[in-house]
């Protein structure tokens, strides 16, 4: 999966090492992780253990195997967790399918003709006081046609606002002023 | 042949090491997550260490849980990568500034 999402993205635009927005963060990390592991080699290294009572919920020792006794622990003592795993697995699913899902062309009544061409843009708009009134006819899920791959055909045919928010939607130049 | 439960927790402090420096001083987003991933598997490894160690199956049960819930963990995330670099075409965590939009 992972393999897969990088060679997605793409791994060939090389990643910039010497900018450094944070001051001296890389060398507090690199300080704090060694102090904290030393701290944990020496803690284990020259203090005995005091691990609690052995055995409380499943012996390994009682001649069934590893397996058995996985499987009986999963299924009886920790039986509610793994259903609240497998809804959890489910809910993870779904949320990355819709999170991955292209968005769709149900906004084409929506989008283009019915605001003004500020009210899509995102951070090139104009004031917040004018944009304020429209963002109650916006659908809260408008996706604002950022999407150049997917929705040039309809973008090209609005109103010229519109347009330049598909041109907008890989370079975002109002990015810094915005911010 | 046995090794000593002593190797194996010292195998997961390097790995779990590892992952801190990586989730610290790394931009990009997604070896960040694989950071996090070497620092979940570092501490399925000691869980599993003393499970052993001890005689009680509920640390690999344990793991087991923490490994769904990393798959879980994993798929949204990257999701959420997959959107935002579909939106500003970028995969690094400095670039990420703005909660609008």
């Amino acid at each position: 999966l992972f393999l897969f999402v990088i060679m997605f993205l793409g791994v060939d635009r090389r990643e910039d090492i010497e900018r450094e927005p944070l001051k001296g963060q890389r060398p507090l990390a690199l300080v704090f992780v060694a102090v904290s592991l030393g701290g944990v080699l020496a803690l284990a290294a020259a203090s005995n253990w005091v691990t609690g009572a052995h055995k409380v919920t499943g012996s390994t020792s009682g001649g069934h195997t590893d397996t058995y006794l996985l499987g009986r622990s999963i299924f009886t003592t920790y039986l509610w967790a793994f259903e609240i795993t497998a809804a959890l697995l489910v809910i993870a699913v779904v949320g990355a399918v819709v999170l991955a899902r292209r968005p769709s062309r149900v906004h084409d009544t929506g989008e283009a003709p019915g605001g003004s061409p500020g009210a899509t843009v995102l951070e090139p708009g104009p004031a917040p006081a004018a944009n304020e009134p429209r963002e109650d006819d916006m659908p809260p899920d408008q996706p604002d046609g950022t999407d150049p791959t997917v929705q040039p055909a309809h973008v090209g045919t609005a109103a010229a606002g519109v347009g330049a928010v598909g041109a907008a939607g890989q370079t975002r130049p109002g990015e810094e002023r915005a911010t | 042949v046995s090794i000593a439960p002593a190797w194996y927790l010292g195998l997961a402090a390097v790995l779990f090491s590892t992952g801190a420096i990586g989730v610290l001083i790394r931009r990009n987003v997604l070896v960040m997550f694989m950071c996090i991933e070497l620092m979940l598997n570092a501490a399925n490894l000691t869980l599993v260490t003393f499970s052993r160690v001890l005689g009680d199956i509920g640390g690999q049960s344990l793991v087991f849980f923490v490994l769904v819930v990393a798959a879980a963990e994993v798929v949204v995330g990257l999701g959420i990568v997959v959107a935002i670099f579909r939106r500003r075409s970028t995969t690094t965590a400095d670039d990420l500034h703005g909660m609008k939009g």
